[in-house]
């Protein structure tokens, strides 16, 4: 069953159209990533979501609830984490908690239980009470990222989470969004233009670009969708003749530019080729220095359906 | 109504974590009163004028003479000029502003000295001077009471003077001088006469009109620099709403169950707390550093003030909700801010004001809020004295901020940057 629905969305600002006829469902419990390069609308996109931005045609319901008609019951079950971090610099982690905390109804023991529970679980416990402004980037990311979760709320919108912080937080993040999706239960709403993000962590996925959702489906769908193989890059001294013919028995090969010194083969199972690729090769008095393996992946996906990089 | 509260919390405690963003603001009167005091408060003799004293004798006689005699004394001549007028001049150059007292002594004043009978001396200060005629009122109370209890002690030989002098005596005046400094130096042993009840006293008229205060010229620039901080602590406030907005805090709130009306409220209510909490400590610090005593009408400037951070916070709603830029707004503010003080008296006086100013300061919400400051402060007006400025005020705050608000919706709605 769909908690979210996203339908026909559309939001302009004077001539530039931020998002245009997007339509999209989030159902309960799953995470889904919202995947595009920067200026692809997903903020456009969820600041609508979040009912800070109002769309300038379409509706998004939430259970049942039109978003734009019952603005404060919707926001009561939605939890955001900006893309910003979006803190009061002089006040502790705690007293940030504890205002967001209570705009969301949140009081007395609940409150002290719940911000207990995330200063814990975003491992900041031990420095709760100094001023945030003393926080290095990671710290405010995951500061960031409690207070958004702090009401359980039924679904947990994240907009670029993880941007400008190191890997370790990076990971950390994802750690925090992953077991809270299974154990509340949360239903995740991930904007990212980190492909692998995405891929690691979402059950399905919509690619944006220009204010448009190009495709959408789970990870796996959308390489077949697109067609993509596995690309085998060879690197070497290659003989002056046409390969074409050389692996027309293997399935789906297709061979691509043939450098002095390099050759790029796109299979459908690279696995089960190589072994044959690299016979017919030897034996026709190539020598080989080097193999690859690249498998699809959203970015090169990405690259076939706009021709430009996701970072862009 | 709960956001609001939340919001007027959160940012109470913000600001008492980081106080050194009020610390200017808070000090701007301070500094610059302090200057002033230092520059004009303290009275040194070398640099002050003279206070013309303008003197009718309609006595002429014993008494009228010592009491010259002593207004002439050395020290108090360095302060005090006196001039000898008719009575009829002397009301004329003080109603024209001639001089800074004018002082008569009623004929039949040496007979009632010496006879022991209560005098009661004029003097008629001139309003449109503010320290001149004070220090005539204070030279002259210490003349009174050195010639009142003199007239006590010396009562027996002023008495025979007095009636040599008008021929009623015995006639043999080199005896009775004989005679005097005996009785001056019996009386001398009886010091303790000192003690009686003063037989001249002193009654002091202030002519119509405006007044000047009666204290020293700090109580005169730190309440009206008090706008011109109410009015930064305003920009200060709304210039927050706008960072709010441009950092994320704001959209992050909006994603809560709480209104963007409710938001703003919140803001402008905390400006008004803000307000009221930093003059109630302005207003202590005046009492401390400068003495300034703040009268019993405290409800009705307090009253004023909210009139005024309301027009404030209107005003400052418009200029950063219509402006594009936080910095294009900030520059703004500021100068609005200036010359609103300037116009409205808060860098200069508007007593000291000329005549073109006096019309001009009603353009400025300094103008009016500082005019009913002085009409609480020293001609202690209740609130139907200052009903007009209040009208004013409220009313200018309730167009602002309606005005402005709407602009300032508009703008924090739309994405940052």
């Amino acid at each position: 069953m769909a908690l979210l629905e996203v339908i026909d969305l559309s939001k302009s600002f004077g001539e530039t159209v931020a998002v245009d006829d997007i339509s999209f469902d989030v159902e309960e419990g799953e995470i889904f990533g919202l995947l595009g390069p920067n200026g692809a609308g997903k903020s456009t996109t969820v600041s609508i979501l979040s009912g800070i931005l109002t769309p300038s045609r379409g509706k998004v319901v939430l259970a049942g609830m039109d978003v734009v008609h019952s603005p404060l019951a919707a926001k009561a079950m939605i939890g955001v984490v900006p893309q910003e971090v979006a803190l009061y610099d002089e006040l502790s982690a705690t007293e940030n908690l504890s205002f967001f905390g209570r705009l969301h109804g949140l009081s007395g023991p609940r409150l002290r239980e719940r911000i207990s529970s995330m200063l814990e679980t975003v491992g900041l416990g031990e420095r709760a009470r100094e001023p945030v402004k003393r926080y290095s980037g990671g710290m405010k990311r995951r500061l960031n990222l409690a207070i958004g979760l702090l009401h359980q709320p039924k679904i947990l919108i994240l907009d670029e989470p993880t941007v400008g912080i190191d890997p370790q937080g990076r990971v950390r993040i994802l750690e925090v969004v992953r077991r809270e999706a299974e154990s509340a239960s949360t239903t995740v709403l991930y904007t990212t233009h980190y492909m692998d993000e995405a891929e690691s962590l979402c059950d399905r996925v919509a690619i944006m670009d220009r204010g448009q959702i190009l495709v959408q489906g789970t990870v796996h769908d959308l390489k077949m969708q697109a067609g993509q193989k596995d690309v085998v890059k060879i690197a070497g001294s290659f003989p002056d003749e046409d390969f074409a013919s050389t692996f027309s028995d293997i399935a789906g090969s297709k061979v691509g530019t043939v450098k002095a010194e390099e050759m790029l083969i796109s299979v459908d199972d690279a696995k089960g080729a190589l072994p044959l690729i690299i016979d017919r090769l030897t034996s026709r008095g190539a020598s080989i220095r080097k193999v690859e393996v690249e498998e699809p992946t959203l970015e090169t996906l990405f690259i076939h359906l706009t021709g430009k990089e996701l970072r862009d | 109504m709960r956001g609001s509260w939340l919001i007027i919390v959160k940012d109470f405690t913000r600001r008492a974590r980081d106080p050194w963003s009020l610390l200017p603001i808070l000090l701007l009167p301070i500094v610059i009163g302090g200057i002033m005091h230092l520059s004009f408060g303290g009275i040194e003799r070398g640099g002050m004028p003279r206070a013309v004293l303008l003197l009718a004798d309609e006595d002429e006689g014993l008494g009228s003479d010592i009491f010259r005699t002593a207004l002439e004394q050395e020290q108090l001549a360095d302060l005090i000029e006196v001039k000898e007028v008719t009575a009829a001049d002397g009301r004329a150059a003080i109603d024209k502003g001639e001089a800074s007292g004018f002082l008569v002594i009623p004929a039949g004043f040496t007979d009632s000295l010496v006879a022991g009978h209560p005098i009661e001396l004029r003097l008629v200060r001139n309003p449109a001077q503010q320290f001149l005629p004070e220090i005539i009122e204070e030279s002259l109370a210490i003349v009174v009471f050195i010639v009142a209890k003199g007239a006590l002690v010396f009562e027996e030989p002023l008495q025979a003077i007095h009636e040599a002098q008008t021929g009623t005596g015995t006639g043999d005046f080199a005896g009775q001088t004989q005679e005097i400094s005996s009785l001056i130096g019996d009386v001398l042993a009886q010091c303790e006469g000192l003690l009686f009840p003063p037989l001249v006293t002193l009654q002091i008229e202030e002519l119509a009109g405006d007044s000047s205060p009666d204290f020293p010229i700090s109580a005169l620039f730190f309440p009206a620099l008090i706008p011109l901080s109410l009015f930064f602590l305003a920009d200060l406030s709304v210039r927050d709403t706008i960072r709010e907005h441009n950092r994320g805090t704001l959209h992050r709130i909006m994603t809560t169950p709480t209104s963007m009306l409710a938001f703003l409220t919140g803001k402008l209510a905390g400006t008004l707390l803000l307000g009221v909490v930093m003059f109630a400590v302005l207003a202590g610090l005046g009492s401390l550093v400068f003495k300034i005593g703040w009268g019993e009408n405290l409800p009705e400037l307090l009253v004023l003030v909210i009139g005024y951070l309301i027009a404030a916070a209107g005003i400052e709603l418009m200029i950063y909700g219509f402006l594009k830029t936080e910095l294009s707004a900030q520059t703004l503010s500021t100068i609005v801010v200036m010359l609103m003080g300037l116009v409205g008296g808060s860098i200069v006086p508007q007593q000291f004001f000329p005549p073109i100013l006096e019309k001009v300061k009603y353009i400025s919400i300094a103008g009016w809020v500082l005019q009913g400051f002085d009409k609480v402060l020293w001609k202690g007006a209740t609130f139907p004295g200052i009903a007009l400025e209040l009208v004013v005020l409220t009313g200018c705050g309730i167009v602002t901020t309606l005005i402005g608000s709407r602009a300032m919706l508009w703008k924090l709605r739309r994405p940052a940057g």
